[in-house]
């Protein structure tokens, strides 16, 4: 069974058209990365997978239920604008997260997992008192807990400094590991080369194209060497084979031609 | 379903009630009420004892001493009222006019007035015109009664001077005593009791304290909806609990918190007053059996109002825009207290009838009316109960399709064309 089955959806908001009779399906135990520009309809399809917004047309299903049918406690969902109650304590906060989505305390999974992401001696503080990273932190706990079985993260990385960003990368293998299907939406090609097993690339609420990464490469994939040139941009250009040349300030980037 | 609304609504509730604003508010307010009356209290207290000397000129040449002897029997129930009321005693004196120099005298009296060496002086002419002189403007009662003593004073010197027995012709004259009572009723056993007299001060006092008590909870519970919901709309704390509840389930739980809210806050006032009452004669006006109708009109218009302050608040960007829609929910609290004066003058006129049938006025009106002497038709609250109860539901079924679609809306302000559109559509 899929993890997420997506049928013909389209999804409108006056005149615009956010989502346009997308399909697509999302393996269990996979990570599956959204890749877009802003605007492309990456979190609206999250949204509609979190049945926060409802398709105009076509179907998704979860788990192969519709997705009204599934309990909250197995989707865990990072929205890309991210708030907490600030007056809350963060253990307070994040048990009432959990208890809202599992309907049973969940005491003892908050305590480990802000053990997990060194944030234990902050449990008893307020969240107005933590730093942004932190605050990231606290609500990706908030996202995990309890464990769901499909985990859904907009953004997860933006605005986080490097070593909280692999806190979170690690988590998020770990659940995976244990077999938890994650989706997650990233502008950097970067960390879906890293994270992800399958990528699916939308532009105006299109999909551009979809499938494991292995297969992305194999049918889209080009070398490219990077090498600094005293001479610049126009040392390079011209050679044989060379077919594209970018300036990227420190180093130009030339692809070249198959069989060169 | 129900646990997760009962799970936001505990969140809500212990996030508001435990803030210092809500407990300063619950306390200040009865303070501050109840500060006033002391401080009435307190000023009578102080003034107790105190003469306030009025002089009379009298141009005529006897009446003052007339005037004098009719305050000093007390004839005037205005001016026992009104020295009474104020705490001081007025004295008057009679000053023999200076004929040569009339404005001069004026103006030396005036300065005593200034000096307080005289509380006001009241100059009586032959062409049957009295010209009271005092500092200050405003409503002054002093010279309400004054012209009581004043009147009476003339005619008896006025009857005097034209050989008339001064003593039949007032006793001929004297106005009155009317007084009110209730209706004659039968007890249990079948005999006919006799009325009641009526505290006239009472019947009002209670119906307003009733509907002071009644907008001060729904104030303090249900409009505080609009800005919060736009505050935590701007805090961007909604996606993630929409990604577990409805939307439906969201507002109706902030809902409940407010009722909560309005409940702990009724409670706390229903026995603060019944601790300061108990033990002196105005526990007697308190309406027992009028507070499980209070409680139940509390809850209706809270609902009804929070649910809708969620409505607008979801459909605002940012707290400052939600100041806008704050009228329509002060306006069902707001108008009766404008009417009070038509409203209690006549409670079971067409206007007050009428508006304690409109549910949006229904908990504020009728409870005035059915805490007045003589109360209302028994069906009326219970017509007036059912139309609030669809009312309310009719509203949060409103407010939570506006809710459902502007939650996670961001951008401009509004219309109220807008409004009607997401209402209708959904």
């Amino acid at each position: 069974m899929d993890a997420v089955q997506i049928s013909n959806v389209t999804k409108t908001f006056g005149a615009v058209t956010a989502v346009d009779d997308l399909s697509l399906t999302i393996p269990q135990g996979s990570v599956y990365g959204f890749i877009g520009p802003n605007g492309s309809g990456k979190s609206t399809t999250m949204r509609m997978i979190v049945n926060i917004f409802y398709p105009d047309s076509g179907s998704i299903k979860v788990f192969g239920q519709e997705r009204r049918g599934v309990g909250a406690e197995q989707i865990g969902y990072l929205p890309e604008e991210r708030g907490l109650y600030r007056q809350m304590e963060v253990q307070t906060l994040l048990e009432f997260y959990g208890e809202l989505r599992s309907g049973r305390k969940v005491t003892a999974e908050v305590k480990e997992w802000l053990r997990r992401l060194d944030l234990e001696k902050w449990g008893s503080k307020k969240v107005e008192a933590l730093s942004k990273g932190m605050s990231q932190k606290v609500q990706f706990i908030a996202t995990v807990v309890p464990e769901p079985k499909l985990l859904i993260l907009d953004e997860p990385f933006s605005g986080l400094d490097p070593v909280s960003a692999e806190t979170i990368r690690e988590a998020v293998l770990e659940l995976r590991r244990r077999g938890t299907t994650v989706i997650l939406s990233t502008h950097d090609m970067g960390v879906a080369a890293s994270l992800c097993d399958s990528i699916f690339m939308i532009f105006k609420g299109r999909k551009v194209l979809d499938g494991t990464l292995a297969s992305i490469q194999a049918r889209y994939g080009s070398d490219t060497i990077r090498v600094s040139v005293a001479g610049g941009l126009a040392a390079v250009q011209g050679i044989g084979g060379v077919e594209q040349v970018r300036d990227q300030g420190q180093f130009q980037g030339f692809a070249r031609r198959a069989g060169v | 379903m129900l646990r997760r609304i009962l799970l936001i609504a505990k969140r809500d509730y212990v996030a508001s009630v435990f803030r210092r604003a809500f407990l300063v508010g619950l306390v200040l307010a009865p303070v501050m009420m109840g500060g006033t009356f002391f401080g009435i209290a307190l000023m009578r207290e102080m003034q107790a004892g105190t003469v306030q000397r009025i002089a009379l000129v009298d141009h005529t040449g006897g009446a003052a001493q007339d005037i004098i002897a009719a305050v000093e029997r007390s004839r005037d129930p205005a001016a026992k009222a009104a020295q009474s009321l104020a705490g001081v005693t007025y004295a008057l004196e009679s000053v023999a006019p200076n004929e040569a120099d009339v404005q001069g005298q004026r103006l030396d009296l005036s300065n005593k007035v200034r000096r307080g060496e005289l509380f006001m002086f009241a100059d009586i002419g032959t062409d049957n015109k009295v010209t009271i002189f005092a500092s200050g403007g405003g409503v002054d009662d002093t010279r309400v009664w004054l012209t009581g003593a004043l009147n009476t004073g003339l005619q008896t010197a006025r009857l005097r001077a034209a050989g008339m027995d001064a003593a039949a012709v007032e006793k001929a004259l004297a106005p009155v005593r009317v007084e009110r009572v209730g209706l004659v009723t039968r007890d249990a056993k079948g005999a006919i009791e006799d009325a009641k007299p009526r505290n006239e001060a009472a019947g009002f006092a209670v119906p307003l304290a009733m509907m002071f008590l009644m907008f001060m909870i729904v104030m303090g519970s249900a409009a505080p909806m609009l800005g919060a919901i736009a505050e935590d709309k701007m805090q961007r704390v909604f996606e993630m609990l929409l990604a577990t509840t409805t939307p439906f389930e969201l507002m109706m739980g902030k809902v409940l918190a407010a009722v909560g809210r309005s409940l702990t806050s009724s409670v706390f006032y229903v026995i603060g007053a019944l601790l300061g009452l108990s033990g002196s004669a105005f526990i007697g006006l308190v309406p027992f059996d009028l507070l499980p109708w209070f409680f139940a009109y509390v809850i209706a218009e809270v609902t009804m109002l929070s649910a809708l302050g969620a409505g607008l608040g979801a459909a605002t960007s940012a707290p400052r825009d939600a100041q806008s829609f704050a009228v329509l929910l002060t306006m069902p609290l707001m108008v009766p207290l404008f009417l009070l004066v038509p409203l209690a003058q006549s409670p079971n006129g067409t206007l007050a009838t009428v508006m304690s049938l409109v549910p949006v006025f229904t908990p504020m009106v009728m409870l005035m009316r059915q805490a007045m002497p003589g109360g209302v038709p028994a069906w009326q609250p219970w017509v007036g109960l059912v139309g609030v109860a669809l009312c309310t539901w009719f509203v949060t079924w409103v407010a939570g399709r506006i809710f459902r679609v502007t939650i996670l809306m961001q951008g401009k302000p509004p219309r109220m064309g807008d409004l009607v559109r997401w209402a209708v559509r959904g």
